[in-house]
């Protein structure tokens, strides 16, 4: 009977020493982001939300979330149109290009970021080539492990060789079968792979703080920046932030839940 | 004018994959209107060359003539050929309705005429009170006749069915097999149906086509294939056939003084019944080592005091035997086939 009381009780004590292990800091953070004064007392001295109004009147704030968003937008057109008919190609009708792609992919995961930047000053600091545009395409490769694994599941259900073959028989251009059968079709993992290409991008710091040393601001270098002259707005900005990942995690499982219902039905 | 016989005209077609020649300079006619079987084992390449008439596979050596144009250089959405995959290929975010009129919105044509097409071939196919389900909820049957009917509405010049019913179930592989007949003849489509089971191939067929290693065996009728198989292959494939050389032929006393050669005997000529009249025929005596019941008809197989094995077959009422008995079975020698 102890047994059994222990077994009930022990992994919902884990559960709870977690969460408020990783809530913890997020509360923490947005109770600094309304602090007025919080130094040397367990609890902060007053309220305000003046620090909200202090970062949004930051004339570096709005220029720094458009870098991200500049960024982030130009790493996914990349993806979606390079990345994406690349992944078809080989999913449905090069297995072997796949297994390349497979090992290409999990590269960004074993090469540290300074080793990266290193070799990418190496090998194109000296060319006429905008450093933003080698920039774009270096994030773009590291989204693409997310991305080609969110693809690549969306690819194993149906025959899409098949499919993508019946609709040019029917009539169709290789285009039209594509935009017609095969993205409907990987609409779900095309998605998810585009949100977390997007969110990647998004806060992207390493590699475009050293590459570009800090002559492209963005959002993340901002916040890393906003911490040493103003903890309540970098705590604000933290907030933001973490609402922000939140919003696009929402949507996420949104996609997922909403794919396993039409497969029920 | 183009003439009928030569509808469809494949020469000297030749492809090879990675340095290796699958298919061999392979050459055939296909008469407009008629319905012709690919039959052979798995990788004789049928479904190649069924892929290089589509225009799926087009780095090939020869020459396709359709309808009397050369269409060995034409995309396949050039083309007007309509094909059945063996997966059916639906396209599962859209319904039986939208599926069928998939090809109708590629050619633009008006609401009208495309609800007016889409719903006549729901109504040839059964499938009317299904035309806003989804392929995810027919049954295997259903979907490869959504997959028929998507291709039959466009009225192509020829339809090619890849194994359409190799995934589904014995029952209602016979009734798509008759339905597809039915469809061929109700409206008149020269047809192509690539299989590797020789029952399908002689129950639906016109014209048989067998295929082995990338080359062609034989062409012509099911009956004619069947009774005066031209190779060895052809023999062994397509039916149960007993293969017999001159000496075999000597030693089981029915003909003697035979060139050489390999011969064949079909296994239903042999009679366990003692015909009325023995003029011409001849008896192989044996003892009963196999017999399998196939529903209306029985499988046996003799063991002669030559060691030779003997199949037979008979239908199944007037069976007078079982296992281990010794019987004699009697046979016109007439009957007897040299192969070539």
């Amino acid at each position: 009977m102890r047994a059994h009381s222990v077994d009930k009780w022990l992994p919902r004590l884990i559960i709870i020493l977690i969460a408020i292990f990783l809530l913890g800091p997020i509360v923490a953070t947005f109770i600094y982001s309304i602090s007025t004064v919080w130094v040397k007392t367990i609890l902060p001295s007053g309220l305000t939300f003046k620090w909200y109004g202090v970062l949004t009147a930051d004339p570096d704030f709005i220029p720094s979330t458009l870098r991200s968003l500049i960024l982030a937008v130009a790493v996914v057109l990349i993806t979606m149109l390079v990345f994406l008919p690349v992944i078809f190609y080989a999913n449905v009708y090069n297995p072997k290009l796949k297994e390349k792609l497979r090992y290409l992919s999990i590269l960004p995961y074993s090469i540290p970021g300074i080793v990266l930047v290193t070799g990418l000053v190496q090998l194109y600091g000296s060319l006429p080539v905008p450093k933003l545009l080698i920039l774009i395409l270096t994030i773009s490769a590291i989204c693409l492990p997310a991305f080609y694994q969110s693809l690549n599941n969306a690819f194993m259900g149906d025959d899409f060789q098949g499919m993508f073959e019946q609709a040019q028989l029917l009539g169709d251009s290789k285009l039209g079968a594509f935009v017609r059968v095969v993205l409907p079709n990987i609409r779900a993992g095309l998605m998810v792979g585009l949100l977390l290409t997007f969110t990647t991008a998004f806060t992207e710091y390493v590699i475009t703080n050293i590459f570009l040393t800090g002559q492209y601001e963005t959002l993340k270098i901002y916040m890393y920046r906003l911490m040493n002259t103003n903890g309540n707005a970098a705590s604000v900005l933290t907030i933001i932030f973490f609402i922000f990942l939140g919003i696009i995690a929402f949507i996420l499982i949104k996609i997922v839940s909403s794919q396993k219902r039409s497969v029920k039905e | 004018m183009v003439n009928t016989d030569n509808f469809l005209s494949v020469s000297h077609l030749n492809i090879s994959f990675n340095g290796n020649t699958v298919i061999k300079d392979l050459s055939f006619n296909i008469k407009k209107g008629t319905l012709t079987s690919f039959l052979g084992p798995s990788g004789s390449g049928k479904t190649t060359v069924l892929r290089a008439i589509a225009g799926l596979n087009q780095t090939f050596a020869g020459q396709i003539m359709l309808d009397g144009q050369d269409i060995a250089n034409l995309q396949p959405n050039q083309r007007n050929i309509g094909m059945i995959f063996q997966s059916y290929a639906l396209f599962p975010n859209l319904t039986v309705f939208d599926n069928i009129a998939y090809g109708l919105r590629v050619q633009k044509k008006s609401k009208a005429e495309i609800e007016k097409a889409v719903t006549d071939m729901l109504a040839v196919i059964g499938l009317t009170q299904r035309r806003d389900y989804y392929p995810a909820n027919l049954s295997g049957g259903q979907r490869q006749r959504v997959a028929i009917a998507r291709s039959m509405v466009l009225e192509p010049k020829l339809l090619l069915l890849d194994e359409p019913l190799s995934a589904l179930d014995a029952k209602t592989r016979v009734e798509l097999r008759n339905q597809i007949k039915r469809y061929q003849q109700e409206l008149g489509i020269t047809m192509i149906f690539v299989t590797h089971d020789q029952t399908e191939a002689m129950a639906i067929s016109d014209d048989v086509l067998i295929m082995s290693a990338g080359e062609l065996e034989q062409q012509g009728s099911a009956m004619d294939i069947y009774a005066n198989p031209k190779t060895m292959f052809v023999a062994d494939f397509i039916g149960n056939h007993n293969v017999l050389t001159a000496t075999d032929l000597s030693k089981l006393g029915l003909v003697a003084n035979q060139t050489d050669g390999q011969y064949i005997i079909r296994p239903e000529l042999l009679e366990h019944v003692m015909p009325a009249n023995l003029n011409g025929y001849a008896a192989i005596e044996g003892q009963v080592v196999e017999l399998a019941v196939l529903g209306n008809r029985v499988e046996y197989s003799l063991k002669t005091a030559t060691g030779h094995i003997v199949k037979a077959e008979c239908m199944n009422q007037n069976i007078n035997f079982t296992i281990n008995d010794h019987i004699k079975v009697y046979l016109k020698v007439a009957e007897i086939k040299k192969v070539g």
